[in-house]
């Protein structure tokens, strides 16, 4: 199995979002398929107080696949999963406290920090770089709510490579896209995520999964994108 | 799938996972009472600060040779960079294995 932690150290940062989104892509076909076939995804929602992934869980109408992980001990909860031959579990954590925080990147094999392209983002989310440098544990950052128009693009290169001075950041960004939004306006549109309600955001979920998958599988993926770039 | 069928799944994959769990290290009795252990082998914990230093220092049951390798210990884990509070918990747990070790 392979656990995928989202942590920022700081709010609004898209970390829920994100786990719903790449949790729907994982489960995107498990409904229909036959239990042996299916690919077996968790959730484990460790943002107690605001529950924001247990809410959109339970508004989604309380599927088989992700599974919303019960917790009870964090630690044997995920051993579990693991002994049982789960596929993924994506772990969303709360935005400010580090000892939980700390918790789900041990546990975790990987952790991806979303950061919007803002000087406050990008400070906030050295704590949990700290703490993953100093658990010894790979992450990679993505670059979460990306106004992806013209006007945008020197400020987002430069989120990108100051980043880039801290660690990996993946190639593809989560894009800010009105069908994330669109649940707010409409009632039987809340429990999905935007590339169900937008088909041509699939390819963008895909790519930001291809690229999760291997955070610390490979050196060559958690060389610096800076690095990369300039190789080129 | 209907509501019946998904209801059934769910709760076969709940109990697996509960069954996953139950088979996963010490008993809860086990863990109650090694709860009580640790807490029974801490004798006094206080903060000792001045104005160039601050540390806390716990008292626990042992010998002081036991006392001395857990100091030396100590000072690696810190080197580490090792959470207090991890620490604390393990290197009690250590002091009483060593303490079991000696008496059986």
């Amino acid at each position: 199995m392979r656990a995928i932690c989202l942590a920022s150290g700081k709010g609004g940062t898209s970390k829920s979002s994100l786990t719903a989104a790449l949790a729907a892509w994982l489960a995107r076909d498990s409904a229909k398929l036959a239990a042996d076939k299916r690919v077996k995804v968790a959730i484990a929602d460790l943002n107690f107080d605001q529950a924001t992934l247990t809410d959109w869980w339970g508004k989604r109408g309380r599927p088989l696949f992700p599974h919303l992980l019960q917790l009870t001990n964090f630690s044997n909860d995920l051993a579990a999963l693991r002994k049982t031959n789960w596929h993924y579990c994506l772990i969303d954590t709360p935005p400010t406290d580090l000892d939980v925080i700390e918790t789900a990147i041990l546990e975790a094999d990987a952790t991806l920090i979303p950061v919007r392209p803002s000087d406050l983002d990008i400070s906030a989310c050295r704590a949990v770089v700290d703490l993953c440098r100093r658990r010894r544990k790979p992450f990679a950052f993505i670059l979460c709510q990306v106004d992806t128009r013209p006007a945008f693009r020197k400020i987002n290169d430069a989120a990108i490579e100051r980043l880039a001075e801290m660690g990996h950041v993946l190639s593809t960004t989560f894009p800010m896209n009105k069908a994330y939004l669109s649940a707010v306006a409409d009632p039987a549109l809340r429990g999905k995520t935007g590339h169900e309600i937008d088909k041509t955001l699939e390819p963008t979920i895909a790519a930001i999964w291809r690229e999760v998958e291997k955070i610390g599988a490979t050196d060559d993926a958690r060389a610096p994108v800076a690095a990369k770039r300039r190789a080129k | 799938m209907n509501r019946q069928d998904l209801e059934a799944e769910r709760a076969a994959i709940q109990a697996e996972l509960n069954k996953a769990k139950a088979s996963l290290g010490p008993s809860a009795a086990a863990r109650r009472k090694r709860g009580k252990e640790l807490k029974e082998a801490v004798v006094n914990s206080r903060r000792l600060r001045s104005s160039d230093r601050s540390e806390t220092v716990i008292s626990f049951r042992g010998s002081q040779a036991l006392k001395d390798r857990l100091a030396l210990k100590r000072s690696a884990s810190r080197a580490g960079g090792e959470r207090f509070n991890e620490w604390m918990e393990r290197i009690i747990e250590a002091a009483l294995d060593a303490e079991q070790r000696d008496m059986s």
